[in-house]
């Protein structure tokens, strides 16, 4: 497919609007196959790299008398307003940029054409998460062994080729226990943790159905962990929905660990939504913040009723219980819900976070992501599909990697020596996550991601965020190496909502919107000034 | 919550909520007695204190999730202080005991922090006041520093019991003399005060000396003029013996109606412009009176509407602001969200946390006087006009926002002298009536509605200003001022587009810290200020993080720093490489918690702020998951 065919008007002459403080710019209009950009004129400033297509999240146009104005609304909640000479200019502009954002197909995407200076293809992705964490498990216990029986992708689509399983525990029973969990996805290691030698698992729900099946090789590699773990250890499941739904899963096939099949294992309900009730908290937030003139007396109602903070809160919980049992009880720990793709994911990465000195650094924290998020298969392409503008009704979509964000965020904000990295680099993940020219986030899975190519064919983000210029901007400058656990406080009045890294400042805004797409804040609506009020 | 099962859609885990009276076991707790028998802790008078009754055997409650627990010891009252004496000083780190207060141990709780005191009786909570016929199983005092202290008196001997509880509902709640109150026999006592440095110590404003210096560091002095008709509160008794007043001014005008109706000036900006406050003449009747009063207001109008002064923009806080009725009852239903009796209350409110802080409308006031002060600041800066605020006894809210508008103003007011000398001039000399305000004397309950409005006042002013002020001498203000693209603030009103243009302007350019700084006004900037409302209440403290961490880092940071520039300046003298000295070691910051140096009492030095612990906890949610299996089973057949 050519791009060509969905620009209606290449160029347009048009003015972006920058706040009250500074003048439009004015300059011609350009729509190249992915990105939108300002051309000042030869005598001015170089061109503006306005945005990726792909970040826009939704596009509002108005046309009066000649001219028409454009709202965009991106996907990292900037919001940014071109007045357009011409009618017919603008409305072609629009239905462009419409076409070109929504499209869907993977290996058409920018970051297959990204081919920066400086970055070597192939550079970077030399994380191997699960062999290289292997090793590290290697050093400490012997109980565990790399499997690679998911070499195929036969057993689960959404795991890597290779996983963390218990030593004592064979690929065929592996493949047994995987036909008994949602998505394949049977119980593999997610973190060791040396201190109390106790382990953090993660799996999809059982597949007990209505019948109450039951999956030996399922329950022997349950045993299994406890018994290499140490003799007489027990161990918690912490299921990521309420025993209702846990019950209720049943009916479709789901369901929940009986306890009389997994001795030495408790079963412990944290209700986490996921899913649509998450992307409706993220855009009633959005709305919220960029309502403040009207709400600013029923603030923090606003805030409350839009119950983003009371996600965080739950999730931070569940994770500091999950990390307490490991630390505390000497328990080992499984964590699933149903798909175990999206809560599940949010619970173990921050578990480690809080218990794991390793996972705060920066490279720690890299491989953290890597290895949880997207090589643990939490579905990028579904979730991050659309942001809190659209106005298309949510599918898939869910702000989960967001709500870990934010939670990651906290932690930063109460330990604040503790972090190797800042914000920045969390609001660069943010923006990444959305729409990125990097391949990092592309794709579902380890499976989709190979059958796209994307390791060869595209940029890892890893590897534009190492060179020197970014990294300032990703460290916390306060950073001690901190050997203990961090608990954070999970109650309300510790929280805080995360505004978002300041704007540059107003009066070098030249920068406001330099070619390297600059991370820009999360909540930017309470300054985001959104040019059409 | 946490570990509560608690959480929308949960099913029916949600834990018992524990009823409030304690019921601690005598098998509980005889593990503390024997240490408590033996360790005897002496009770610290201070001199001139006196102790006035007391009681042993006290079990005072450290009530932790819905596990009681307890520390025995004597429970006393002095003229001063109500203080339990148990084991329970164990080791300070050394962070800790070099913030150790001297005077208020961790136990003690003076007479004037004394907010309510409730009795136990049956299971239920009630006030004590007055004579009591029958006396409670337990006391529960709520400080007006938020802390809440529960004292279990079952195993005290009933006449004890008698003495203790009478003792301190006397002394805390009976209408007090002045002259009774414990800082004049301390004083008495203890006279040998150590002199002060003059220079390093705040202007006292009680002579003409420092206005006149106050009204030269601010080029007041070609238009006003320090005025002694005052001297011996001859004059007025609200009024300090020495203020300062335009130069064009009689002195007889100031005697005319007491001090009343004549503007006083408090500040002047660097364009010439003054802040000048003003308490209304008296309300009055009759025509003649009235047609007099009118007369001289004009008269003085005149004065100073006249050239060498700008015009005056008059700003009447008694009607168009806050009522000191509203400021008191926010901050009473506020300060109810932080005086928690039990962990489980405390969760309790999670849910609901944001509505309930909404509803006590304390942070809107807060933001409401920032917005004032920008609003005068806006008169003087850009419209060049003189302010003069006006209030009955301009002694409330004129304190409030003229000092708020000269912290923002003045960078001299920024300093720790300068704080401490803004305070003195704007609350202490600006006649802020302190003893009323926050019922020291503990009148009756006349005046119940205007109990403790200085209490807020003061908070409402110096929550925002300590912000400014510590951001300000740590260099940290650049995180919290001068980036946001602004929103405004509020709807139609007359000077909205000046105020709006002011405001705007001033956060879009580049903020200079010696200069005006300006508040953030809306909404989510205002926040809990968190060191004041959460210092008490475990939950909400983060061990080795916070804010805390922060500042000590810096601390440290800037230690270093002047280390390094002592030995380059020693070096730079000496040209002598210097033999490798003992460098002093560096501060150990330690594991401090967010809420360092407040809250000492709740000291687990590693264990989570987790309310589930353990086993126990974790076996009722096993019950439930075998309940839940036992009831598909039913359901299967």
């Amino acid at each position: 497919m050519e791009f060509a065919e969905l620009i209606r008007t290449g160029q347009a002459q048009a003015e972006l609007l920058r706040g009250p403080e500074e003048p439009p710019l004015r300059g011609t209009l350009c729509i190249t196959g992915h990105h939108l950009m300002l051309s000042p004129g030869p005598q001015a400033t170089p061109d503006l790299w306005l945005l990726l297509l792909r970040n826009v999240d939704s596009i509002e146009k108005r046309v009066a008398g000649d001219s028409g104005t454009i709202t965009l609304r991106c996907k990292d909640l900037r919001v940014l307003q071109l007045d357009i000479e011409g009618v017919e200019a603008t409305l072609d502009i629009a239905r462009s940029i419409e076409a070109l954002s929504s499209l869907e197909s993977v290996i058409t995407s920018f970051p297959f054409f990204y081919r920066p200076k400086g970055l070597r293809l192939g550079d970077a992705w030399h994380f191997h998460p699960p062999e290289c964490y292997y090793k590290r498990v290697a050093r400490e216990t012997n109980a565990w062994r790399l499997s690679e029986a998911n070499e195929d992708f036969s057993l689960c689509p959404s795991y890597p080729r290779a996983v963390i399983v218990p030593r004592a525990v064979d690929d065929s029973a592996l493949a047994r226990s995987a036909r008994f969990r949602q998505g394949g996805r049977f119980p593999v290691l997610s973190y060791y943790h040396a201190p109390s030698g106790t382990v953090l698992l993660r799996a999809g729900q059982p597949l007990t159905g209505p019948q109450k099946r039951r999956c030996s090789e399922d329950e022997d590699l349950l045993r299994a962990v406890l018994a290499g773990a140490r003799p007489g250890a027990r161990g918690f499941i912490v299921d990521t929905r309420s025993p209702q739904a846990a019950k209720q899963a049943r009916m479709t096939g789901g369901g929940t660990e009986a306890k009389a099949a997994y001795p030495g294992w408790k079963r412990l309900h944290r209700p986490l939504e996921t899913g649509r009730p998450l992307q409706e908290s993220f855009v009633r937030l959005v709305e919220a913040c960029g309502d403040l003139e009207q709400s600013m007396d029923r603030w923090l109602n606003r805030l409350e009723s839009c119950r983003w903070l009371s996600h965080v809160k739950e999730t931070l919980s569940t994770a500091c219980l999950a990390a307490q049992s490991m630390e505390q009880e000497g328990a080992c720990v499984l964590v699933h819900g149903a798909e175990g793709t999206d809560s599940t994911l949010l619970i173990t990465s921050l578990a480690q976070l809080i218990l794991d000195p390793l996972s705060r650094t920066m490279a720690g924290f890299q491989e953290l992501i890597e290895r949880e998020w997207i090589q643990a298969g939490h579905p990028f392409q579904l979730r991050c599909a659309h942001s809190a503008f659209s106005h298309a009704r949510p599918k898939h979509e869910a702000p989960t990697f967001l709500l870990f964000l934010d939670c990651v965020w906290q932690l930063g904000r109460q330990f604040p020596l503790s972090l190797e990295f800042g914000e920045g680099m969390l609001l660069a993940l943010f923006d990444h996550a959305y729409a990125s020219p990097f391949g990092t986030f592309l794709c579902n899975n380890e499976k989709e991601r190979c059958l796209c190519e994307v390791r060869t064919r595209t940029h890892s983000l890893w590897s534009g965020l190492s060179q020197p210029k970014e990294q300032r901007k990703l460290r916390n400058p306060l950073y001690v190496p901190n050997p203990l656990a961090i608990w954070p406080s999970a109650e309300p009045q510790s929280l805080r909502l995360w505004q978002g890294d300041p704007p540059p400042p107003p009066w070098r805004s030249s920068r406001l919107c330099s070619a390297s797409l600059p991370v820009l804040f999360l909540l930017r609506p309470v300054s985001a000034r959104d040019p059409s009020t | 919550m946490l570990g509560k099962g608690v959480v929308g859609g949960g099913g029916g885990t949600k834990a018992p909520k524990p009823s409030f009276v304690s019921y601690v076991r005598p098998e509980e707790i005889h593990t503390n007695e024997k240490e408590a028998t033996e360790k005897e802790v002496t009770l610290h008078l201070l001199p001139g204190e006196q102790l006035l009754c007391e009681a042993s055997t006290v079990l005072k409650c450290v009530q932790e999730d819905s596990c009681q627990r307890g520390i025995y010891g004597r429970l006393v009252c002095t003229d001063f202080k109500i203080a339990f004496l148990g084991d329970d000083e164990s080791a300070l780190d050394n962070d800790e005991t070099q913030f150790k207060n001297k005077v208020i141990g961790e136990n003690d709780i003076t007479l004037h922090c004394v907010d309510q005191i409730y009795g136990v009786f049956d299971e239920k909570k009630k006030t004590l006041f007055g004579q009591l016929k029958k006396y409670p199983e337990k006391l529960v005092i709520h400080c007006k520093d938020l802390r809440v202290f529960h004292f279990c008196l079952r195993y005290t001997k009933e006449e004890e019991v008698k003495r203790i509880v009478s003792g301190i509902i006397h002394h805390t709640q009976a209408p007090k003399l002045l002259k009774r109150l414990f800082l004049f026999s301390y004083a008495t006592a203890a006279r040998n005060s150590p002199a002060t440095d003059p220079k390093k110590h705040a202007v006292m404003f009680d002579t003409l000396q420092d206005w006149c210096r106050e009204l030269e560091r601010t080029k007041g002095n070609m238009k006003y003029k320090a005025v002694s008709v005052n001297e011996g509160y001859k004059v007025c008794e609200r009024l300090p013996a020495y203020f300062v007043v335009p130069a064009a001014l009689l002195e007889e005008d100031i005697v005319f109606f007491q001090g009343r109706g004549i503007p006083i000036w408090c500040w002047s900006c660097h364009n010439g412009c003054a802040l000048l406050k003003m308490s209304a003449l008296p309300k009055e009747q009759d025509d003649g009176v009235l047609q007099i009063q009118k007369n001289f207001s004009d008269r003085i109008y005149k004065t100073v509407h006249r050239p060498p002064y700008e015009t005056a923009k008059t700003e009447d806080l008694s009607s168009n602001f806050l009522s000191l009725q509203e400021i008191q009852m926010a901050y009473s239903k506020f300060k109810q969200l932080f005086l928690i009796d039990n962990s489980t209350e405390f969760w309790d409110t999670d849910i609901k946390w944001f509505s309930l802080l909404e509803s006590s409308s304390w942070l809107d006031i807060i933001r409401r006087c920032l917005k004032k002060a920008v609003e005068i600041i806006e008169c003087l800066e850009a419209q060049n006009m003189n302010v003069l605020l006006l209030e009955d006894n301009a002694s409330d809210l004129c304190c409030l926002v003229s000092s708020l508008a000269q912290v923002m103003m003045d960078p001299h007011c920024r300093t720790i002298f300068g704080f401490q000398s803004l305070v003195q001039k704007e609350w202490i000399m600006g006649g802020h009536c302190f003893l009323d305000r926050c019922n020291h004397l503990r009148q009756s309950d006349k005046e119940e509605h205007q109990r403790q409005l200085s209490l807020p006042l003061t908070q409402s002013k110096s929550s925002p200003k300590r912000g400014f002020f510590r951001e300000e001498t740590d260099h940290l203000i650049k995180n919290l001022l001068g980036k946001r693209i602004s929103k405004l603030i509020n709807s139609s009103e007359e000077l909205q587009d000046g105020f709006r243009e002011f405001y705007d302007g001033w956060h879009s350019r580049p903020p200079s810290y010696q200069g005006l700084l300006l508040p953030r006004l809306e909404g989510p900037e205002i926040k809990v200020w968190a060191q004041r409302y959460l210092r008490w209440i475990p939950e909400a403290q983060i061990l080795g993080g916070g804010g805390v961490a922060t500042m000590s880092k810096l601390l440290e940071m800037m230690e270093e720093v002047q280390r390094l520039q002592e030995k380059v300046e020693v070096r730079h003298h000496s040209q002598e490489a210097l033999q490798a000295e003992a460098a002093s070691p560096p501060r150990t910051s330690g594991r401090l918690s967010s809420l360092f140096p407040f809250a000492l009492l709740q000291r687990h030095s590693s264990k989570p702020v987790l309310p589930t612990s353990g086993w126990k906890a974790l076996g009722d949610e096993d019950d439930l998951a075998k309940r839940e299996d036992e009831f598909v089973d039913l359901g299967d057949v």
